[in-house]
């Protein structure tokens, strides 16, 4: 039974009667060196054509997903809605940032957190809280924007170095 | 590297809505499965059709693809598919020798000394071809045209690699034995 074993995995015998390397060799060179029949001269724009009338339809993938998009947009949605209702009682004419207890949590922290907090002013840390979050969407936002200008651009590179 | 790297650019551009982009795969490969389909359906006029189809479908499908494997791998994969599925369809005839993918294949050009061996070669690889069925003249086309390995023909073909090289091993030993003169069949050990 001649053996199938083959280290380069091209499914030649290594049965060394049967030199198949030299046999694949040959057929390789006897089939290559033909001419082959080719498409027709138009066939590109045959295909091409059928696409256009046929209104073929791709699925597009969009840079940034719909869910990280919706996500986005209903976080600085609901920060706004938090923000507007928390001032809106205010009768101060100037906006500040609505104060924010954080006494709640402060409780449950321990003796050396509170220590650590009391040479803060309140304002300043409930003000810093909201900044924060405010900050990290924006990051967030900048960092999705940024990656999509950059692979069109990287995009755009490739496509003049390969002149396509 | 490059070349796969220039497929992927082009999907993205398709992808991304550039459908004219689509139209340097088509150039790209066209000649690549027209030749498949010509080795599995012998006819011009349905190798054609049916290539024209395949780059309908792989424009569908664009979406869908992986990315895991070469593109090439996976638009053979559909080409091969849908010859097969033609071939089942129409339950294609074997057709004679004259109007064969075999025989333009191996229409020799006369440009030498050793035209008259090769010419013999030739015939004999010829009539050993087109004693082979259609989905065994696509495993020689990937294996000895394309010279695609065997965890690709089996990707493409879905067979399992054990079954590509079996499968590979018997159409060798037809070959061999059609085109190899009988006192020298002994070779091949059963």
């Amino acid at each position: 039974m001649c053996s199938l074993t083959n280290k380069k995995d091209t499914g030649m015998d290594t049965n060394p009667n049967f030199s198949e390397q030299e046999f694949d060799k040959e057929l390789r060179e006897l089939l290559k060196s033909h001419k082959q029949e080719k498409v027709s001269s138009d066939f590109t724009e045959m295909v091409m054509n059928q696409l256009e009338s046929e209104k073929v339809s791709v699925k597009y993938k969009a840079v940034i997903s719909s869910r990280v998009l919706f996500l986005i947009a209903l976080s600085i949605v609901t920060l706004v809605v938090w923000v507007i209702l928390q001032s809106g009682g205010s009768s101060d004419s100037s906006w500040t940032l609505p104060s924010f207890s954080v006494s709640p949590f402060l409780e449950m922290l321990g003796h050396w957190q509170q220590t650590l907090v009391s040479f803060w002013q309140q304002q300043f840390l409930s003000s810093s809280v909201i900044l924060s979050l405010l900050g990290l969407l924006l990051a967030l936002s900048i960092h999705y924007i940024f990656l999509a200008v950059l692979k069109n651009r990287a995009i755009k590179k490739v496509d003049q170095l390969y002149c396509l | 590297m490059k070349i796969e790297l220039e497929d992927i650019l082009w999907v993205d551009e398709v992808l991304q809505g550039k459908t004219e982009s689509f139209s340097h795969i088509v150039d790209k490969y066209k000649d690549k499965v027209f030749s498949l389909a010509m080795g599995m359906l012998k006819q011009k006029e349905d190798a054609e059709e049916a290539s024209q189809d395949v780059f309908i479908k792989i424009f569908k499908a664009l979406s869908k693809f992986q990315r895991k494997a070469k593109f090439s791998t996976w638009m053979y994969r559909i080409a091969y598919n849908e010859c097969i599925s033609r071939l089942r369809k129409n339950k294609v005839p074997m057709v004679s020798v004259e109007n064969t993918f075999v025989q333009s294949l191996l229409s020799v050009e006369d440009n030498g000394e050793d035209w008259q061996e090769v010419e013999e070669r030739s015939k004999l690889l010829h009539k050993a071809l087109n004693k082979l069925l259609e989905a065994d003249r696509a495993l020689v086309h990937f294996f000895y045209f394309e010279s695609l390995s065997v965890d690709d023909i089996a990707r493409i073909t879905e067979f399992s690699v054990s079954n590509v090289k079996i499968k590979l091993f018997r159409i060798r030993k037809k070959l061999h034995k059609e085109m190899v003169p009988t006192n020298n069949n002994v070779l091949i050990n059963e």
